[in-house]
């Protein structure tokens, strides 16, 4: 038994040692060629790859990438060599003509533009794509969302769209520049939408014509909504659930080709494996590593001759709230003690190891709203106390905990039991207060039923974190009518002067005029501290050194596999690997 | 016997009806439903909060959710009457289909799991009995008692990291059941990679089972073999061999048979750690991901077959008693 066990053993090493050295002599090369694929590592697999009803960020990386074009395409996108201004024609010929009440969107539909199957792209799917959104019955909520206030969408002479809306709104060109467009001719191949039009649909006419269910209920399990067919420069080839997402080239693009001939997006879900898997040859790209994993665990010659690592930011951050409906949190002066607290240097060096920026406010340093100007508030405990005592929380009566007429100062903070970043900071946190004699206690429950609890503002500080895109609206965070409803304004904030900038700012189309809005909205939150910004963490990611052209973006998912290319010499993969 | 049996199998309608009836109303209990989870936490847009609450309502009238709970109830009785599963509430896709990529998957480790835990186990047992306070049987003790106590999570992260191809030997794969590109190879190629990829998740869900069931093998032998009728047979001048295999060993089966009532549920079952640490698409991953997804009819289903798999199982290990040990019957006129 043992003596079998070692032979199979040093078999599979000398098998696996075999393919082990094919890059040592790497030929550095600058000039893009054509060929080798990427394997790149999903923690888990998509929900569908029909972007108008999956929701999880894997299916978007595997619908759009990292700039709405990779499988499917949108209107527009972002022009990143022009400080990521949105705007960028893709399927569109150009940038919108918007009428002067900003409620007509009018778009040109670019010509010369074919379907993965060989039918061309015509403005009828991008009306059809609208109807599909706003179509009753279609599981789309969060796509449904972001039209709302949608009125019609009908093709015009000389392939146009034109959208008109119900009430003019700052984004509504990159909603509509990022609307899902899928092929007409898959998903209706009946025409059962063809006699509505989108007004129909969400009328009374909508609910009540047996097509339209008919056609929701062909959509929403629809089998092309496994096997996308898009536009973009690389083709769905397979999915294997659980195992593998396999695209490839598109070589009849209507743009600039992409290098690579594959690209595989394989799932393993276990954070250790996946590093495993990288550094013995199995995965190509590890996107997202965990702290310990960049700092200990992704140095040394044997990594350094194969791999490479590299930290990218995104638009992302971790916040305390504090919860202003009760008494607790209602003066500014405890907020600002209690920023001032939270050691977050101490915190991003220990817990993060370094991976973060400490936190100053709403909008992230890569965004182009974001105030400069503000500087974080110190970690100063001593400014603290005289803070709390100022706002007349004194130790009254000697217990070690603060108090103000009879009530001590004592709160919950909320967290998520599967919150693994809570449990190392709700200790830090808790000290910290003892020493300042603020009593914390820790409540952790089930994470959906702390969504519940946030949006019902049944707690007294929780930790959070917000994600956005480059363009988005503070409205639903900050805005005191967002409190209500079991809106994002979990913690009731509630400032006159923030809301008339809010309501101001989204309906102001100059982004150079937006700008000074935001930047007192930024003033205003920084002197208020309604949250206390924790930081804009960093990702880090582990690569094979054999692609070249690769730059690390600030939006998700952070890598462009469109660029990425492989010199002949390095190549890997032509077909299949052997065994 | 047979009628027994028959009446066995009748008992086990109502006993699902309370199963499920009881299944279906705990897993509305807890918090968060579908709906919102798939709104999503999205922040921008011009909507406002009122057409947010709308949109989840529509939503989960799609997935009928809207109706009273009795009513949802009788729908779905009705429904897999008919052995429909439904569709499920994250992709629409048929539960059928989801079932038949990942059954498989589990069916197959767990039996070659239990298979290694019960060869090994089995013979380890009678030994350890038979050699009651000898150096082997001691080894064993500790040996097992340590197996016992090391948490498969960390066994199967420390096989990853060492074993794995990372800093140290590159000896087995660390994730899936074939290696990337595999279906084209030929077919002897393609069994030995499945092989080279069993051999960690196998051992990870083996060790454990082993080494409870041969703790339980060698209890049971050693207080068999301590009765007088292992005292006569041996007095008749028997030898050893035929006293423990043919005289001692049925009987001391009978516990084991017992356990075998888990079996059936445990072999779709899957198991949620080896699963997702080695990455295999398998039941455990599924059932973890429906409860997370609050995607209650693929809760039912999984609930429902589980329910179904565990009355057979204790009814085939009752079948099974009879087999080992005669004295059992279930005959209402023999006793």
């Amino acid at each position: 038994m043992r003596r079998t066990s070692i032979l199979l053993l040093s078999i599979l090493c000398v098998f696996l040692g075999a393919s082990r050295h094919y890059y040592q002599s790497a030929v550095q090369s600058t000039q893009p060629v054509n060929g080798d694929w990427a394997v790149v590592q999903f923690p888990a697999d998509p929900d569908g790859l029909n972007p108008i009803t999956s929701v999880n960020g894997y299916g978007r990386t595997v619908e759009y990438g990292v700039n709405y074009s990779l499988v499917y395409e949108t209107l527009l996108q972002y022009d990143i060599q022009n400080n990521w201004r949105f705007g960028k024609p893709l399927l569109a010929e150009a940038y919108p003509e918007i009428s002067p009440d900003h409620l007509s969107y009018t778009f040109k539909i670019r010509a010369g533009v074919k379907w993965h199957d060989g039918k061309s792209f015509t403005a009828d799917d991008v009306v059809f794509s609208a109807k599909a959104t706003v179509c009753p019955g279609v599981d789309d909520a969060s796509a449904r969302n972001f039209f709302t206030d949608m009125l019609n969408a009908e093709v015009l002479p000389g392939s146009k769209v034109r959208f008109t809306f119900s009430k003019p709104y700052f984004l509504n060109d990159v909603q509509l520049g990022t609307l899902y467009i899928v092929p007409k001719h898959i998903f209706d191949a009946d025409g059962l939408l063809d006699n509505l039009t989108l007004k129909d649909l969400i009328g009374a006419k909508g609910q009540a014509d047996p097509n339209v269910k008919k056609f929701a209920e062909q959509f929403n399990k629809h089998p092309n909504n496994r096997q996308p067919i898009g536009t973009g420069p690389f083709k769905f080839e397979k999915w294997d659930t659980g195992k593998e997402i396999r695209l490839v080239r598109n070589s009849d693009y209507w743009a600039k080709k992409p290098y690579l001939d594959r690209v595989i997006f394989r799932t393993i879900q276990d954070q250790t494996a996946a590093l495993t898997a990288l550094k013995a040859g199995e995965v190509d790209l590890v996107p997202i590593l965990t702290p310990v994993q960049y700092t200990q665990q992704t140095s040394g010659p044997q990594f350094d001759n194969q791999l490479a690592k590299a930290k990218y930011s995104n638009l992302t951050y971790f916040y305390i709230g504090w919860n202003e409906e009760k008494p607790l949190f209602k003066d500014k002066r405890v907020r600002q003690a209690l920023t001032m607290l939270v050691p977050r240097q101490q915190i991003i060096d220990t817990l993060r190891f370094g991976l973060a920026r400490i936190g100053v406010t709403h909008f992230t340093p890569d965004s182009p709203d974001f105030d400069p100007n503000l500087k974080a508030l110190p970690y100063d405990p001593k400014r603290a106390g005289q803070l709390l005592d100022e706002a007349g929380w004194k130790d009254t009566n000697g217990d070690g905990i603060r108090d103000k007429d009879g009530v001590p100062f004592r709160f919950e903070f909320l967290a998520a039991s599967s919150n693994a970043f809570a449990d190392q900071l709700l200790p830090v946190l808790k000290e910290e207060f003892r020493k300042a004699g603020i009593d914390m206690t820790e409540k952790r429950v089930e994470f959906t039923l702390q969504v519940n609890m946030l949006k019902d503002h049944n707690f007294d500080a929780f930790s959070g974190a917000w994600s956005s895109p480059f363009n988005t609206d503070p409205y639903q965070i900050w805005y005191s009518g967002s409190a209500k409803d079991r809106g994002s304004n979990f913690i009731s904030y509630n400032n006159p002067e923030v809301d008339k900038i809010l309501e101001r700012a989204r309906m102001e189309f100059d982004p150079m005029k937006r700008k000074p809005l935001y930047w007192r909205l930024q003033e205003i939150l920084h002197d208020e501290q309604p949250y206390t910004f924790l930081f804009y963490p960093q990702n880090t990611a582990a690569y094979s050194k054999r692609f070249q052209n690769i730059s690390w973006l600030p939006v998700t998912p952070g890598y462009d596999l469109t660029s990425w290319f492989v010199p002949k010499a390095l190549q890997k993969y032509k077909d299949s690997p052997r065994p | 016997m047979s009628g027994y049996f028959i009446k066995r199998l009748l008992l086990m309608i109502p006993t699902l009806i309370g199963i499920s009836l009881i299944s279906f109303f705990i897993i509305q209990l807890a918090p968060g439903d579908p709906a919102t989870l798939k709104m999503g936490n999205a922040t921008s847009g011009m909507q406002n909060q009122a057409m947010v609450e709308q949109i989840i309502k529509e939503t989960r009238a799609i997935y009928g959710l809207d109706q009273p709970l009795y009513i949802q109830y009788w729908r779905w009785v009705k429904r897999i009457a008919t052995l429909d599963f439904g569709e499920s509430l994250v992709d629409h896709r048929p539960i059928i289909d989801k079932l038949k990529e990942r059954v498989p998957v589990s069916v197959r480790l767990s039996f070659i799991a239990l298979v290694f835990a019960y060869l090994i186990a089995i013979p380890m047992g009678i030994y350890s009995a038979t050699h009651q306070y000898s150096v082997g049987d001691k080894i064993s003790t500790v040996v097992l008692f340590a197996l016992y106590s090391l948490p498969n999570f960390w066994v199967a992260t420390m096989a990853i990291v060492f074993l794995g191809g990372g800093d140290f030997w590159s000896v087995f794969p660390v994730a899936g059941l074939s290696s990337f590109g595999a279906e084209q190879w030929s077919a002897f190629d393609q069994f030995k990679d499945q092989v080279w990829h069993l051999i960690l998740p196998i051992t990870c869900l083996t060790y454990y089972s082993m080494a409870t069931l041969s703790r339980y093998m060698r209890s049971s032998m050693l207080e068999v073999i301590r009765q007088d009728f292992i005292r006569t047979a041996r007095a008749k001048g028997l030898s050893e061999h035929i006293v423990i295999y043919r005289h001692a060993l049925r009987n001391s089966l009978i516990p084991i048979v017992t356990l075998m009532a888990d079996l059936l549920p445990a072999l779709i079952g899957g198991s949620v750690v080896v699963e997702t640490i080695f990455s295999i698409p398998g039941m455990g991953q599924l059932s973890w991901e429906s409860v997370l997804n609050r995607d209650y009819p693929l809760i039912m289903a999984i609930f429902t077959l589980s329910a179904m798999l565990t009355l057979f199982g204790i009814l085939l290990s009752d079948f099974l008693h009879t087999l080992v040990d005669p004295r059992i019957s279930y005959d209402n006129s023999a006793s």
